[in-house]
C-alpha cells in the first residue's frame, strides 16, 4: 500500500467545524486515485495534509507502511505536487522554472524540451510565464510536478483551465505516469476527467467520504441504466429516459416504437455526477 | 548544498529580471552624482555669532546674523547678554578652515544645558564632524593646527552606504519573501526537498550579490581610492548579510511592507538613531552603541577617515555582529518553521 489513511480528522485554526471528519481509504501503488467533490468537500485539504504543508490533526497517516510524520527530506524527494493556482515564476520562462526546480531534486529530471512536447507548450519554452494563459500555466505546473519522475504525483484540478483538446493531452500524460509506475493522487470536480482517468474514486462531501469504489462499480452500484429515446409528438422534437429493466418501461418502449414516432434510440448509464447527487443531495459545483 | 546552489540560481534570476536592481542602480547613480558634482567637498565657514539660549526652558540654536531682532551686532554686546543668565550662551566662531577658533561665553564655572548645545553646535558647524563620535568631537581640544579639513561629500558617501546597505538589504530580501507569499511559490518550495536554512541563505546570497556591485558603483564614484581596503567590503559584506535576515523576519512575519507599514516605519526610525547621534554628539547614548547601524557607520568611517586608532575596527564589530546574529538565529527559526512549515 502507497498511501494509507484512517480515521483523519481536521480542523483549521479558528474554524468552527472540521474540515474532515474522520476519512479513510487506502491507495495502491501505480493506481490513479481521485476525489470528486464540490468546493470545499474537503478535496484539497486532504491532499494538503498528504503532502505534508499542513500538520496532521487526529488519525493516521502513512507513506510506503511509514508514518507521514516520520518521513523527513527524502519523502520530498519522492513526491511531485500540481497545485491548482498556478505557482510559477512569472518572471522567468517556462524552461527556467523547470530547471531551476529540477535542481531541488537528486535524482535525474527529464528535460523541459522533452516535457513541453508532451504537452504541447514546445512554442512556449523560452517565453516569459507571465505571457503565458491560464490553462499553459496549469500545465506547466503539472510538467513541473512530474519533471523529476516521483513515486506519487499529487494533482489539484490537473485539467483546470484547458480546453477539451488539452484536456485529453492532459489525461494522457497522467496515464503515462501511471504506466512509468507513479501512484496519482488526483482532486477534481470534473466528473468526466475523474471517470476517464481514475482507477478509484472517492466521493467527497462536507470532509466525510461517501463512497469509494471504481467508476464502473459505482455506477452499477448506485447508478441506474436506461434508454434514451428521441421521438415527435404533435410535431415536436421530445426526449424520455427509460427504465428497460421494469415492466412499465418496457411497456412505455413498446408503445412509443408502435406510434412510429420514435428518431433515434441510445443506451444510457448514469454519470458520476447524477451519482454523486443521489448520493450526497448536492451538485459537483 | 545542490539545493542551495538551485535556490541561488532562481532567486537571482528572479530578482534580476525584477525592477529591483534597476532601481537600485538608478538610485546610487543619482546619489553618486550628487556627491560627486553638487555636494561640495568643503563647507565654507564665515566667521559669525550664534547664540544658545534656554532661558524660557525652550533650548535652541541660532545664527545672530539671520536674526535683526536680537539686536547683538557686536561681541561686547553678546558677551554683556550671555552673562546675565547660565542658561545664555553666546558663540563667536573665527579663523579659517585649517586654523578655527571658537569662544564659548557663558556665565559661570559650571556647564548649563545650553553649553552642551553649544559645544554640539560648535562641533557641528566648525570641526567639520571628524571629531564626532566614539572620541567626544564637543572636546575643543580637537581644533587644532594639525587637523586636515574632511570633505564634506566623503562623509555624507558614508551615511548613504549605511543607509543603503541596510535599507536596500532589508527592503530586497523581504520583498523577495513576499513575492514567494504572494505568487504561491513558497507552496511549491513547501513540497520540495529543501529546508528553511537552505531557503534563506540563497535568499541573502542573492541580496548580497546584488547590492555589493551597487556599494562598488557608488563608491567608485565618490571615492575611488578606498576601492581596495578589504576592511570596507568586509563591513560591507557583514551588513548587508546581517540586514538581510532582518529583511527575512520581516518577510516572514509581515504580509507585504505595505500591510506592515508601522512596523517597517518604527524598525526604521529605530535604526536610523544611529545616525542622528553621528551629527549630534549630544544624542549618542549608550543604548545606542547597540544597534547594528551603530557599528556600519562608525566602522565604515574608519575606512573612509583612518584614524590609526587600534579600537577603530572593534567599534565596527561591537554592535553589528551580536545584532546580526540575534537575527540570523530568529529568520532561521521563522522561516524553517513558520514559512516552510517544517514543523512535523
Amino acid at each position: 500500500m502507497m498511501i494509507s489513511v484512517k480515521d483523519l480528522i481536521f480542523r483549521y485554526p479558528q474554524a468552527q467545524n472540521d474540515a474532515l471528519k474522520g476519512v479513510s481509504f487506502d491507495v495502491e501503488q501505480g493506481e490513479i486515485f481521485g476525489f470528486l467533490g464540490p468546493s470545499g468537500a474537503g478535496k484539497s485539504t486532504v491532499q494538503r495534509l498528504l503532502n505534508k504543508q499542513l500538520c496532521a490533526g487526529q488519525g493516521e497517516l502513512l507513506f510506503d507502511g511509514k508514518p507521514l510524520a516520520q518521513t523527513g527530506r527524502e519523502y520530498f524527494e519522492s513526491i511531485g505536487v500540481a497545485f491548482e493556482q498556478p505557482n510559477l515564476y512569472e518572471r522567468l520562462t517556462g524552461e527556467a522554472n523547470l530547471v531551476a526546480t529540477a535542481g531541488l531534486y537528486r535524482g535525474g529530471s527529464r528535460s523541459p524540451k522533452e516535457l513541453f512536447e508532451l504537452l504541447d507548450l514546445s512554442p512556449a519554452l523560452d517565453q516569459r510565464v507571465s505571457s503565458y494563459s491560464k490553462g499553459m500555466k496549469q500545465r506547466l505546473v503539472v510538467l513541473r510536478a512530474i519533471q523529476h519522475q516521483p513515486k506519487v504525483v499529487f494533482l489539484d484540478e490537473p485539467t483546470s483551465g484547458n480546453d477539451p483538446v488539452n484536456t485529453e493531452r492532459m489525461i494522457e500524460l497522467i496515464r503515462a505516469e501511471r504506466d512509468r509506475g507513479a501512484t496519482i493522487v488526483l482532486s477534481t470536480h470534473d466528473m468526466h476527467v475523474a471517470d476517464a482517468l481514475c482507477d478509484r474514486i472517492a466521493f467527497i462531501n462536507e470532509g466525510q467520504i461517501v463512497a469509494c469504489d471504481s467508476p464502473r462499480n459505482l455506477k452499477l452500484e448506485h447508478g441506474q441504466q436506461g434508454i434514451l429515446v428521441e421521438f415527435t409528438a404533435d410535431g415536436e422534437a421530445q426526449s424520455e429516459v427509460i427504465d428497460g429493466s421494469s415492466e412499465v418501461g418496457r411497456k412505455r418502449l413498446d408503445t412509443l416504437l408502435a406510434s412510429g414516432t420514435v428518431e433515434t434510440l441510445h443506451s444510457r448509464e448514469a454519470t458520476l455526477g447524477e451519482i454523486f447527487i443521489k448520493l450526497t443531495g448536492c451538485e459537483l459545483v | 548544498m545542490r539545493s542551495l546552489w538551485a535556490l541561488l540560481w532562481l532567486d537571482l534570476r528572479n530578482v534580476w529580471l525584477s525592477r529591483i536592481p534597476i532601481m537600485m542602480v538608478a538610485s546610487v547613480l543619482v546619489q553618486g552624482a550628487a556627491l560627486r558634482f553638487v555636494v561640495p567637498e568643503q563647507i565654507k565657514v564665515e566667521p559669525t555669532l550664534r547664540i544658545v539660549d534656554n532661558t524660557r526652558g525652550k533650548l535652541f540654536a541660532r545664527v545672530l546674523s539671520k536674526d535683526p531682532n536680537l539686536g547683538l551686532p557686536d561681541r561686547a554686546r553678546l558677551e554683556a547678554w550671555a552673562s546675565k543668565d547660565r542658561q545664555r550662551v553666546g558663540l563667536v566662531f573665527s579663523g579659517t578652515a585649517r586654523e578655527p577658533d571658537v569662544v564659548v561665553l557663558h556665565a559661570g564655572s559650571q556647564d548649563s544645558r545650553a553649553v552642551t548645545l553649544a559645544r554640539t553646535t560648535a562641533t557641528m558647524f566648525w570641526s567639520r564632524f571628524t571629531s564626532i563620535g566614539w572620541d567626544r568631537g564637543h572636546r575643543f581640544s580637537h581644533l587644532g593646527l594639525d587637523r586636515e579639513p574632511t570633505q564634506f561629500n566623503h562623509v555624507l558617501l558614508i551615511l548613504l552606504l549605511a543607509i543603503n546597505a541596510a535599507v536596500l538589504s532589508v527592503v530586497s530580501l523581504a520583498t523577495m519573501i513576499f513575492e514567494d507569499k504572494a505568487t504561491g511559490a513558497i507552496d511549491a518550495l513547501r513540497v520540495a526537498p529543501i529546508n528553511g536554512f537552505e531557503y534563506l541563505l540563497a535568499k541573502v546570497l542573492a541580496t548580497v550579490m546584488t547590492f555589493l556591485p551597487i556599494g562598488f558603483v557608488l563608491i567608485a564614484m565618490v571615492k575611488p581610492e578606498i576601492l581596495g581596503s578589504v576592511k570596507l567590503w568586509l563591513i560591507l559584506l557583514v551588513a548587508t548579510i546581517g540586514f538581510s535576515f532582518l529583511g527575512a523576519l520581516l518577510g516572514s512575519l509581515l504580509r507585504s511592507l505595505f500591510d506592515g507599514v508601522y512596523a517597517f516605519a518604527l524598525m526604521v526610525a529605530a535604526l536610523m538613531l544611529p545616525f542622528v547621534a553621528f551629527f549630534i554628539p549630544a544624542f549618542d547614548r549608550l543604548w545606542l552603541h547597540f544597534m547594528p547601524t551603530w557599528g556600519l557607520i562608525y566602522g565604515l568611517r574608519a575606512v573612509v577617515f583612518p584614524t590609526g586608532r587600534a579600537e577603530d575596527p572593534l567599534l565596527a564589530v561591537q554592535s553589528m555582529l551580536p545584532a546580526f546574529a540575534v537575527f540570523a538565529l530568529l529568520a532561521c527559526l521563522v522561516v524553517h518553521y513558520r514559512l516552510l512549515g517544517r514543523s512535523r
